[in-house]
């Protein structure tokens, strides 16, 4: 790229949400367990579902737990190919032609909490597009995408927000 | 039972973890988060396709290890509102982690009474991973922040 201007089908993508998916998983004792026995996490509260309840109230998973609720299966007998994680970001790394992109951030807010047997559709938000710019790693653009996990109810119960410069190793 | 606000001050220091992570805890940490790239469990794929020395935390695992951190220190009420991550280097099998944190700020946020901490993961003295957590707290022994819902916590938007 080497024009400021973005391109019409890049900026038609910009708050538009893309790649809605129905809810894959519940939010399930196994994967909290199996992810606290990884991290080594006492906190009895996710080791225990009357703990659970007696300290905060009901059986909530671990916040940071959110992504797992929404990642596609590795394979699906529908025989679909699985999108990728966060295709959104791939698209607009091939729409603007760029061959390498770097995550610079990713902040994941949560809006509410999760309980055991909560489940969520996802979709994807490209929410800004930066103008061109160069940096030691090359010419390109920042730009940042989101992953919105929307409860039964269709509110809004957390949000991953990426950043990524996608640039051209070879344009100074 | 645990950290309550009204015990911190803006600057205080948590106390540090130091930790070992092995192969076997990246793999685990990448399936229980489902995440099946296979950065996190193919040691050929990481150092042949993607030009790294072996297997590599992935975020999610690193959130954890952040939230058992907090929780450690803070009790099973803390509960977390917002993380934000930078990550500059990988986390490897092998890798001798020290974790560490402190309070930037003290405040009534949008998520109630909070501590925004600024943790940083070490390895071998050079910081893997930068992650600024805000961290929702009692403010008092009565005080449960997973009871925070509508106004009393953030919203979208």
């Amino acid at each position: 790229m080497s024009t400021g201007e973005l391109p019409a089908n890049v900026a038609a993508l910009i708050g538009v949400p893309q790649y809605e998916a129905a809810p894959r998983i519940e939010a399930n004792v196994s994967n909290v367990r199996a992810m606290c026995a990884a991290a080594e996490n006492a906190n009895p509260a996710w080791w225990d579902a009357q703990a659970s309840h007696d300290l905060l109230g009901a059986a909530y998973c671990p916040p940071a737990m959110l992504p797992a609720w929404g990642r596609p299966e590795v394979w699906e007998p529908t025989g679909a190919k699985s999108e990728k994680a966060l295709q959104a970001h791939f698209d607009l790394k091939e729409m603007l032609g760029y061959e390498a992109s770097v995550a610079v951030s990713y902040t994941t807010t949560f809006f509410a909490a999760v309980k055991i047997g909560d489940s969520f559709h996802t979709r994807q938000v490209v929410r800004e597009v930066g103008p061109v710019k160069t940096t030691r790693l090359g010419t390109g653009r920042f730009w940042t995408v989101e992953m919105e996990y929307l409860d039964q109810q269709g509110a809004i119960a957390g949000v991953e927000s990426y950043v990524f410069f996608g640039f051209a190793k070879d344009v100074t | 039972m645990g950290v309550l606000f009204t015990d911190l001050s803006e600057g205080d220091v948590l106390p540090e973890l130091r930790l070992t992570i092995s192969a076997t805890q990246i793999v685990a940490g990448a399936l229980a988060s489902r995440d099946y790239s296979p950065l996190h469990h193919d040691r050929s794929h990481a150092q042949n396709i993607a030009n790294q020395r072996d297997v590599f935390a992935n975020t999610q695992f690193q959130a954890a290890l952040f939230e058992r951190y907090l929780q450690d220190w803070a009790g099973p009420l803390c509960r977390t509102a917002r993380m934000q991550f930078r990550m500059v280097h990988s986390i490897f099998p092998g890798s001798n982690v020290s974790i560490q944190g402190k309070i930037e700020r003290l405040g009534v946020e949008e998520c109630g009474p909070a501590a925004t901490i600024a943790i940083e993961a070490h390895v071998e003295n050079e910081v893997a991973t930068r992650c600024t957590t805000l961290l929702a707290l009692p403010a008092d022994g009565d005080d449960n922040p997973w009871s925070r819902t509508g106004q009393q916590w953030l919203q979208p938007g």
